[in-house]
C-alpha cells in the first residue's frame, strides 16, 4: 500500500526540522520506508562557505538520526483513513527515549537521496522500539540496532497555558 | 511427569546479555542488584532489556511483567518460568 498523505499531515514537525520528504511505503504496525533528500540549501549548511572540504559538508549525524526517527514516528502514529481520527495523537508528545547500536557507514553529502527503513521491534502502549537502516543508492549509510520512542501526555511536558 | 525447559537457561549468559544492554561489566550485576536503584537504569532502558530478552529467548512478556523485573534474580526467575511454560 502507498499512503498518499503529505508528511505535513503525518508529523507535528515543521520547517526547519521536518526531516522527511515523502513516505514510499508503509505497512501499519510493521514497517515504513521514507525518503529524505539532502540539499546544499539545508539550514545546517548556511554558514559553510565556498572554500570548503567534503568533511565540512557531511550531513550532521544528529540530524540523520532525527530524520530516521521521524520516519519511525510516522509508522508509530499512522492511522488508516477509516480508523478514528488521529486526534488523540495531538495529546501525546513523541520523545526519543534511547538509542543502541547506531553505526554510521559513510558520510552523507548534499545531493544524496536517503531511504530510511524502520521496522517495529516491539510495541507497547506508550513505548515503541524500532530497528532499521538508512540507504543511499542501495549503499548502507546508517544502521540502527534499536531506537526507543516514548509517548507521553503533552499536559505533563508542556508549560501550562497562562 | 516433569516439565523440562526446552532451552537451558544459562545464568551467566543471561548476566552477560543484561550487562551488554545496560552497558556495565557483568560483575556489576549481582543476583540482587536492583537495575534501577543500583545501576541507574531508567524505565525505558528496563523495557529495552526485557525486549532484548524476548527476542533472544523467543518468549513473550506482558507489559506488567516487563515493568516488574527489576533485579537479576527477578529477570532470571521470570525468564526461567517462561521457558518451562513454553517448553
Amino acid at each position: 500500500m502507498k499512503p498518499v498523505q503529505d508528511v505535513h499531515e503525518l508529523l507535528p514537525h515543521r520547517y526547519p526540522v521536518l526531516l522527511v520528504d515523502r513516505v514510499l511505503d508503509l505497512v501499519p504496525g510493521e514497517s515504513v520506508t521514507a525518503v529524505k533528500a539532502i540539499s546544499r540549501n539545508e539550514q545546517c549548511y548556511r554558514k559553510v562557505g565556498a572554500h570548503t572540504t567534503a568533511t565540512h559538508l557531511a550531513y550532521p549525524q544528529s540530524l540523520l538520526i532525527e530524520s530516521w526517527g521521524q520516519t519511525a514516528g510516522i509508522l508509530a502514529t499512522w492511522r488508516s483513513p477509516d480508523e478514528e481520527s488521529a486526534a488523540p495523537e495531538a495529546d501525546r508528545v513523541m520523545l526519543l527515549g534511547g538509542l543502541t547500536g547506531i553505526t554510521f557507514h559513510r558520510p552523507v553529502l548534499p545531493g544524496d537521496v536517503l531511504h530510511h527503513r524502520a521496522r517495529v521491534f516491539h510495541a507497547l502502549s506508550d513505548t515503541v522500539i524500532f530497528e532499521g537502516e538508512t540507504l543511499c543508492d542501495g549503499e548502507l549509510v546508517m544502521s540502527v540496532e534499536r531506537m526507543v520512542m516514548a509517548f507521553r501526555p503533552a499536559g505533563r511536558l508542556l508549560p501550562s497555558a497562562g | 511427569m516433569t516439565t523440562q525447559p526446552m532451552v537451558e537457561l544459562d545464568k551467566e549468559e543471561l548476566r552477560t546479555t543484561l550487562a551488554d544492554v545496560i552497558d556495565v561489566a557483568p560483575a556489576e550485576i549481582g543476583d540482587s542488584t536492583d537495575f534501577l536503584d543500583d545501576l541507574g537504569v531508567d524505565s525505558l532502558l528496563l523495557l529495552e532489556l526485557v525486549v532484548v530478552l524476548e527476542k533472544r529467548y523467543r518468549v513473550k512478556f506482558s507489559e506488567q511483567e516487563m515493568r516488574t523485573a527489576r533485579t537479576f534474580r527477578d529477570a532470571y526467575a521470570l525468564l526461567g518460568g517462561k521457558l518451562v511454560v513454553s517448553g
